[in-house]
């Protein structure tokens, strides 16, 4: 049935990419994160390595979407040479609660996007090689303009 | 993290009644998100017999809960456990016939004793007269 029906919001959408790569354990592997079932979803979705201190952890993929116009290529980079005042800042921004949580968290809200006010909504799933250690993250995030009417609905 | 209208940070947790426990499934700063995706794991997920969502509030390192949604065939339980109870009561009616067969298989079964022992207890007294009988003409 949910396979008929596509979900309208983004995060939803990526959280059953997640439940359908989980099956019965507890966490799905990073390998089972298929860019292809994602489709254009991919663009709004970022893969981190997990590191010590969390700081250290590395982008393995940064969608088109989450990038920053200017910026360099962010694959590879560390959690900390993320770009400050940006959606993937923010999205990037509670991975330790996904860590210390070990579930999947959505957070929405409003936030500079390269100089621009915008309405988000992210969501970071944990992911593990042995199915014990969270030894990756999965995330996807989307925004919107807000409008100075705006009374806050993320996308 | 968003704050309620005292400025308390509240989360919402998605739980789900797995082996006889509720595991936390998800948390959400967005209450709406939350139940929605609660219904969605129930639907999708047969095996899933209850799920709820959670609003937690946290103030001064405390945190408090209360139950925003739930959905759950446990909550049908009460339900089923009357219907239970009151079969003795319709079984003689037809449509409840069925039902009805069940528990009230235990008083024939115990009617059918009273007669097997009924029936002994006669050709015991029949084996005694004839014995008795026997017995006598034996003595002449």
């Amino acid at each position: 049935m949910h396979a008929l029906i596509r979900e309208k919001r983004l995060t939803m959408r990526a959280l059953g990419h997640w439940r359908d790569a989980q099956g019965e354990r507890l966490f799905p592997r990073l390998a089972d994160i298929d860019p292809v079932r994602l489709g254009d979803d991919w663009h709004n979705c970022l893969l981190l390595r997990l590191a010590t201190p969390v700081e250290r952890s590395r982008f393995l993929h940064v969608g088109r979407q989450l990038c920053v116009a200017a910026g360099a290529p962010l694959e590879g980079r560390c959690l900390e040479e993320c770009p400050p005042q940006t959606v993937l800042a923010q999205a990037a921004s509670y991975v330790a609660a996904v860590i210390d949580r070990r579930v999947p968290v959505s957070i929405g809200g409003t936030t500079l996007h390269e100089g621009v006010q915008v309405l988000y909504r992210s969501i970071l799933t944990p992911l593990s090689e042995d199915g014990t250690t969270i030894d990756a993250i999965f995330g996807a995030a989307n925004y919107r303009v807000a409008p100075a009417s705006d009374e806050g609905v993320p996308p | 993290m968003i704050r309620d209208q005292l400025g308390r940070a509240v989360t919402f947790e998605l739980r789900k009644y797995v082996g006889g426990r509720w595991l936390l499934d998800s948390v959400f700063d967005d209450k709406a998100y939350a139940i929605e995706e609660a219904k969605v794991l129930k639907e999708r997920f047969k095996s899933v017999p209850a799920v709820c969502v959670v609003a937690v509030t946290e103030e001064h390192g405390e945190f408090r809960e209360s139950t925003v949604f739930r959905q759950s065939i446990v909550d049908e339980e009460p339900a089923i456990r009357k219907t239970v109870q009151t079969r003795p009561e319709t079984a003689a009616t037809p449509a409840n016939h069925g039902a009805g067969t069940a528990a009230s298989k235990p008083q024939r079964r115990s009617a059918w004793a009273c007669y097997l022992q009924i029936a002994f207890g006669l050709i015991v007294v029949f084996a005694v007269g004839i014995l008795g009988f026997a017995a006598l003409g034996l003595l002449r």
